[in-house]
């Protein structure tokens, strides 16, 4: 009996302890603690090694969990939606801004950005992308515009000259469509809001097509939208799968499987990365091909938020605007240039310093100057937009795979669809 | 304090997390399918009754994964049951003496202890059209270019090969594990009188063996029903809806993309009684025949 007894005592005790020493340990250390859900970029590698001056200087502990995108945007979702609050600062980007500040999951952001961090510094045009309501949300953190990237030595050879057109565009892509050697081009077919839909979305405006009319009503199942999937599917017929996400197409222009392709300006330091890319002196850059409505370039960023439920404390908040000030400061702008991340960054001084002049190809320089006179932001800015997208970027990759197979597809059908799909999605509300 | 009550005391917390682990998740997952929650949305949640299961009757994106689940379950089931334990193992225990033997059990439990999601994306680089093996070998033989996650005919396969090598090999050692533990004389005596091989196998060392290796069958089917992670990582689901399957499907309803938590649970749950009534249906059935 005395045997049980002195069990019970040491379960109740050992039961007791435990939890004494979880609240000592929660409780021990006034430092804040920011949890930042992010996803993995070489960026954050390198901007992670200075993370202990910001920590020591501030007396904030700074964990970053990082997540595969996609699983990142659901991740920050599931956590704003119910309220768990396990993260401080949320990665965002233009695909669920207006989604996250129409629910009252974000802080507007320069309540709480540092003055000496220069907030009126970023470009306004990304400001305005990570925006809702005219209000800013995010601090940006990348700068995205669409370039063409071409295979100079190629070009050369052949005496091509650079297309101006997307028609100039679509002979070049064939002209040199040789598989498995080399393709004509590679684009995105893996669906989803932002992966196919993004890269097509610039196609569909020019070719005037749009998302939605000026009522909120969805018509990209226009004439206009029909020709820019056909031409789309022409492009993805002259790649080497119907269903490659970015990483994909970055890793067959690298490998030096591809001739022309147009895709974000800031995916250049990958190619530039000697280690990564077999054609790191053989590239060229212009500004991307004009349709019938001009050259159009997607504007995109990714910024750093700060989370409402996340952050349940005055002192919580102030801390995350600390982090994110720090974190999108000129000075770490010009450590990523340095280091060889230069595009990653969102600040005209950045654009303008003699630091990113010497790290990058003056043709490239210009060829973004010409692309961010033709930016514009290709979504919809509406909460409801990731699942359009998603079931959009569906129904589009079901007919790249059937084109790409010589199988027989209906583009009206498809579009049909996926505006009958937005309209339930738009009414529920 | 009698002693059956002090185990009971020490099983209390055992219970807890168990609850919490097993049931509470199951529990929340029907109370949440009978009603609206959606991520996306800050309306109030509601009671919705059965409106979820409706949707799902007239949802042609559920009909094609519950299609696309039965194909999977189908072929990665006897695709590695029958090229494990029915070809490999009595092969290999055939060939084999000794320390080869344990060479070879070694071997075939390896793929199995890989983390899935890296064998996932060694794979998918082999399946890669411009940079990986398998094309270079499709072209060296003459027959081009072969679209194995690209073409809505393929993908679903070729992911399932992926899952037939991991659980083939595994199985194989399970089964041959289970062959030494069949009495030396019943083998004997049938090769006394003049059986083959495989009438050895068909006859005498498999039905001594068919219960153990029954529960491996249902916990290969149990598994191939709740497959994710290579899907996830290879397609997504793609080409189009080709390779989604109800966890698929019901992820992106979920969490992916559309925050559609309710209608998730519905799938979620409607998977649960199918699998539950299928595998019953399968268990009274096969035990009916080994009877």
């Amino acid at each position: 009996m005395k045997r049980k007894l002195f069990l019970l005592i040491l379960f109740v005790a050992s039961t007791l302890l435990l939890f004494l020493a979880m609240t000592f340990a929660v409780s021990a250390s006034d430092r804040v603690v920011i949890n930042v859900l992010s996803q993995p970029r070489r960026e954050w590698e390198l901007l992670e090694q200075y993370l202990p001056e910001f920590e020591e200087r501030e007396n904030i502990d700074v964990v970053i969990h990082y997540f595969a995108e996609l699983e990142r945007r659901s991740r920050s979702r599931l956590d704003a939606a119910t309220g768990a609050g396990l993260y401080q600062v949320y990665y965002i980007d233009e695909a669920n801004v207006a989604e996250f500040a129409a629910n009252g999951w974000l802080v507007p952001i320069r309540d709480y950005y540092p003055a000496e961090y220069d907030f009126e510094g970023f470009s306004q045009p990304l400001v305005n992308v990570l925006s809702y309501d005219g209000v800013a949300y995010g601090a940006p953190m990348t700068f995205e515009g669409e370039i063409m990237f071409y295979r100079k030595d190629l070009f050369e050879a052949d005496g091509i000259a650079v297309p101006e057109t997307l028609d100039d565009y679509l002979e070049v892509v064939k002209h040199f469509h040789n598989p498995p050697d080399l393709y004509g081009t590679a684009t995105r077919g893996l669906r989803g809001s932002g992966m196919n839909v993004w890269r097509f979305s610039p196609y569909l405006r020019r070719f005037e097509g749009r998302y939605l009319d000026e009522d909120g009503n969805p018509v990209f199942n226009s004439p206009e939208a029909v020709q820019a999937v056909e031409y789309y599917i022409e492009l993805i017929k002259h790649s080497p799968s119907p269903t490659m996400s970015w990483s994909d197409v970055m890793d067959a222009f690298a490998a030096g499987k591809i001739a022309i392709a147009s895709f974000a300006n800031l995916k250049m330091d990958y190619l530039m990365d000697p280690e990564e890319s077999v054609v790191v002196d053989k590239m060229g850059y212009a500004p991307p091909a004009a349709g019938p409505k001009g050259r159009v370039s997607n504007t995109s960023t990714h910024g750093l938020a700060i989370s409402s439920p996340g952050c349940r404390t005055e002192e919580e908040r102030v801390a995350a605007g600390k982090f994110i000030g720090w974190f999108t400061s000129k000075e770490n702008e010009i450590r990523k240039v340095l280091a060889g991340s230069g595009l990653t960054n969102a600040r005209t001084s950045t654009f303008a310093s003699p630091e990113f002049a010497a790290a990058y190809p003056a043709e490239f320089i210009e060829a973004q100057l010409a692309m961010m006179e033709a930016q514009e932001l290709t979504i919809p800015q509406i909460p409801q937009w990731p699942e359009i997208g998603d079931y959009l970027g569906l129904k589009l990759e079901e007919l790249f795979a059937k084109a790409y197979v010589g199988e027989p597809y209906d583009i009206q059908a498809a579009l049909d669809d996926a505006v009958r799909y937005a309209q339930e999605v738009l009414a529920e509300e | 304090m009698t002693k059956k009550q002090f185990f009971l005391l020490f099983m209390i917390p055992a219970f807890a997390i168990l609850f919490f682990l097993a049931f509470y998740p199951l529990i929340s997952a029907v109370y949440y399918s009978l009603h609206n929650w959606d991520l996306r949305s800050t309306r109030p949640i509601r009671f919705v009754g059965l409106q979820n299961y409706l949707r799902l009757l007239t949802d042609p994106r559920f009909s094609n994964a519950l299609r696309v689940t039965g194909v999977w379950l189908v072929t990665t089931l006897f695709g590695s049951v029958f090229l494990g334990g029915g070809l490999l193992a009595p092969l290999i225990h055939d060939f084999t003496r000794g320390r080869w033997r344990t060479f070879c059990l070694f071997v075939f439990i390896i793929p199995a202890l890989l983390p899935r999601i890296g064998a996932a994306y060694m794979w998918r680089l082999m399946y890669s059209p411009a940079i990986g093996l398998f094309n270079y070998f499709t072209r060296l033989i003459g027959i081009g270019r072969v679209g194995f996650l690209d073409n809505p005919a393929y993908a679903l396969f070729s992911i399932a090969v992926i899952d037939i090598w991991q659980w083939s090999l595994l199985i194989a050692a399970l089964t041959m594990i289970l062959f030494e533990e069949v009495p030396q004389e019943i083998i004997e005596a049938g090769v006394l009188d003049g059986a083959r091989r495989w009438q050895l196998y068909r006859y005498l060392i498999f039905p001594v063996i068919i219960p153990p290796f029954l529960s491996i069958f249902f916990i290969k089917a149990m598994e191939s029903l709740r497959t994710f992670d290579f899907i996830f990582v290879l397609t997504a689901g793609g080409p189009g809806k080709s390779t989604e399957t109800i966890d698929m499907y019901a992820y992106w309803q979920g969490i992916g993309s559309a925050g559609r938590i309710s209608y998730a649970s519905a799938m979620s749950t409607t998977m649960l009684v199918l699998t539950i009534v299928l595998i019953t249906l399968v268990w009274k059935g096969l035990a009916k025949w080994h009877s």
